[in-house]
């Protein structure tokens, strides 16, 4: 995805709100989808995509431009999610019920396998559930996904097996 | 199950009607309420001088007026006043004890009720009793 040139020119001059306002433009729609697989539900994805734009307007005058903004702001959605999901199953090992359960969606269409295998992902452990998102749904690279987590490839491949391993089991057992 | 094959598309997961545009919008809104919250922050440190000032000028109120007070109201006694304050008799006041300057009597060599004749005595407590009951 190439970038127009005078972002990091606005960037540069100062001009934060005029570029806030192009990346808000560009990148809403694509990472909402990003965020919208790591959390399945609407409610939260749309939680998590308030939460990084807040985010990178705060940080937007100290961003370096070393990476392309996307890269950047994509970093910024999975790290949210990552804390939104934290948050998430704290809450059910308290109260023993889930706040992230998909089948409670109103904007979810899909059939029962697939609300099946959400509910099976999202009783993973969460690093497992992230890269298992991350590779399965959203079919990134594990160059990507280990720059994101901070996580050399090899431990991605190794969590990502188990990850499947234990979502067939609970097929199985299903 | 394999990663190139994937499940979720997005044609299961559906968005409100007119949700990016909304999402926009609201999202534009960010910059420009931080941008209201930064412009805050030198009233802060304005409003902390101001009250660092009035806190001063209190301060210096309290230590200072006090002074001015006591010298302005020595200035407006007049003498005669002055004369009067100091010439006034603490006796007139407590009767007992006018009796006993009467007398010209140390108390603390004598016994001070023998030196009283009864009839000093009883009108003493005839007049000032009366005030009690």
């Amino acid at each position: 995805m190439v970038e127009p040139v005078e972002w990091r020119d606005w960037l540069k001059k100062g001009k934060h709100e005029k570029l806030f306002n192009a990346l808000v433009d560009h990148y809403t729609e694509p990472l909402y989808w990003q965020a919208r697989k790591l959390m399945a539900r609407h409610d939260l994805a749309d939680d998590v995509l308030q939460d990084a734009f807040i985010s990178a307007w705060k940080a937007l005058p100290k961003f370096k431009a070393e990476s392309n903004f996307y890269t950047w702001l994509f970093r910024i959605v999975c790290n949210q999610s990552f804390a939104s999901l934290k948050k998430e199953k704290r809450y059910s090992e308290i109260n023993g019920s889930s706040l992230a359960s998909l089948s409670g969606d109103p904007f979810f269409d899909g059939d029962q396998a697939l609300l099946d295998l959400h509910e099976a992902v999202a009783s993973l452990p969460l690093k497992q559930q992230l890269v298992f998102k991350m590779r399965y749904f959203q079919n990134l690279p594990y160059a990507q996904i280990s720059e994101l987590l901070s996580t050399s490839e090899g431990a991605l491949k190794a969590s990502y097996h188990h990850a499947k391993e234990k979502v067939k089991k609970s097929f199985e057992l299903n | 199950m394999t990663s190139n094959n994937s499940v979720m598309n997005n044609s299961d997961f559906k968005v409100p009607e007119d949700y990016f545009r909304q999402k926009k919008v609201s999202l534009k809104q960010i910059s420009t309420k931080r941008n209201n919250v930064f412009r805050l922050q030198p009233w802060g440190s304005g409003l902390s001088i101001a009250a660092s000032i009035c806190l001063l000028i209190a301060f210096s109120f309290y230590y200072l007026y006090p002074q001015q007070a006591n010298q302005q109201n020595l200035k407006q006694v007049s003498a005669s006043a002055l004369d009067e304050f100091i010439s006034y008799s603490p006796y007139s006041a407590y009767p007992e004890a006018y009796l006993l300057e009467e007398e010209s009597i140390e108390l603390e060599h004598t016994n001070a009720v023998e030196l009283f004749n009864e009839e000093q005595i009883d009108s003493y407590l005839n007049e000032y009793t009366n005030e009690f009951l």
